[in-house]
């Protein structure tokens, strides 16, 4: 079973306010998934209406003069792409880990293995996540939104099973243990709401001058 | 017009599409709550990038305006985030001027827009502007619309609903 971001996630992906880590996990998703970047396209068309209909605000003059008088300047400066080719690692997250998803040096230890992505929005807390084939993750439940991202592999759970490149919303009463198929090490992008861990931690700062 | 710009360096074509889209980029940046010079800068940067990119323009993957909504869109999120390197870039979301273009992907994503413009209410079409492309509040829609605040909750879910049901139909 292959899950999707809903609509609201791939409006708010493509009308540009979801630039967090939790928008780094739909745009691995659009990569391999060609329904929803053809959704995200017809969104971002959805912008382009708005743009054509709207009213306009006339620039000043001077904007007009001052750009033409810098076009020479700018003449054409392709933007480097990250290559699209290349390792196994989503080019979405290459800036953030290595390049190919065995590369990683992940931590911990056992059948679960994590990595911190290192992208700080203030929302949110990523983590890659690395489940040996065929194990299984404690059995759990989340205290807020957790999005799953699978980016190898493939794993189930009591819900039912999860394909390579599902994007999968944990509902937050959910106690599940995720199951690795037997054949690969599953591999996936969590991202999961910070503001809760954060107010944990102040909390516990805190408690010892309440009591 | 676009082609002009990219095989001749046409001056004069750039000056036209200046004249035909700066006001409404600008009417858009000033809508998203921009300040008057920080819209009008994010407008000149991201016109500046429709000159320096013009040759990757693809028609048969949009219109010039949502071209041109795309590369305002991912320089406002860049001007937001500066420096920080740690913050999420444009660049990782999207690949801006990506070299394959892939007609058949092209005609559906233009078929699929032209559904949800044709058959979304237009009041639907204009709450969902405010709430999503816009960034407004459910209440400050509703203010400014001079509805009651559930009537923009309950157009926005049939907005959604119905972009659901296209979705669906458009993988028929």
């Amino acid at each position: 079973m292959m899950q999707h971001p809903d609509q609201t996630l791939l409006i708010k992906f493509a009308s540009g306010n979801l630039a967090d880590a939790l928008g780094l996990a739909v745009a691995c998703h659009l990569e391999i998934c060609e329904d929803c970047r053809q959704q995200s396209a017809g969104f971002e068309a959805l912008g382009g209406q708005l743009l054509d209909e709207i009213e306009p605000t006339p620039l000043p003059d001077e904007r007009k003069y001052s750009l033409m008088a810098r076009l020479d300047a700018a003449s054409e400066k392709p933007s480097p792409d990250r290559p699209a080719k290349g390792g196994s690692t989503p080019r979405p997250l290459r800036r953030f880990v290595a390049d190919d998803l065995d590369r990683i040096r992940w931590r911990g230890f056992g059948n679960s293995l994590y990595y911190p992505v290192p992208v700080t929005d203030g929302r949110h807390v990523a983590r890659l996540i690395r489940l040996k084939a065929g194990t299984a993750v404690p059995r759990h439940r989340h205290r807020g939104l957790e999005v799953t991202q699978i980016l190898q592999g493939a794993f189930h759970d009591c819900v039912g099973e999860y394909e390579t490149g599902s994007f999968i919303v944990t509902d937050p009463a959910l106690e599940h243990q995720p199951t690795a198929t037997p054949d690969t090490d599953c591999i996936c992008l969590a991202v999961t709401g910070a503001s809760l861990i954060f107010t944990e931690g102040l909390l516990r700062l805190v408690n010892p001058f309440l009591r | 017009m676009i082609r002009r710009i990219a095989n001749d360096r046409d001056r004069e074509a750039f000056a036209m599409l200046y004249d035909e889209i700066s006001g409404n980029l600008n009417g858009y940046a000033r809508r998203l709550g921009l300040a008057k010079s920080d819209a009008e800068e994010l407008v000149q940067e991201t016109l500046l990038a429709i000159w320096r990119n013009a040759a990757a323009f693809n028609p048969d993957k949009a219109g010039v305006y949502t071209w041109a909504f795309t590369i305002l869109r991912n320089k406002r999120i860049d001007r937001l985030r500066k420096d920080k390197l740690r913050t999420v870039s444009s660049d990782d979301l999207w690949q801006q001027f990506p070299a394959e273009k892939n007609r058949d992907e092209g005609d559906l994503n233009a078929r699929f827009a032209r559904n949800l413009i044709k058959d979304l209410p237009d009041e639907q079409r204009q709450i969902l502007y405010n709430v999503y492309f816009e960034g407004k509040s459910h209440s400050v829609v509703a203010k400014e619309r001079g509805m009651p605040l559930g009537s923009v909750k309950s157009s926005l879910r049939l907005a959604i609903n119905r972009l659901k049901k296209l979705t669906q139909a458009s993988k028929q």
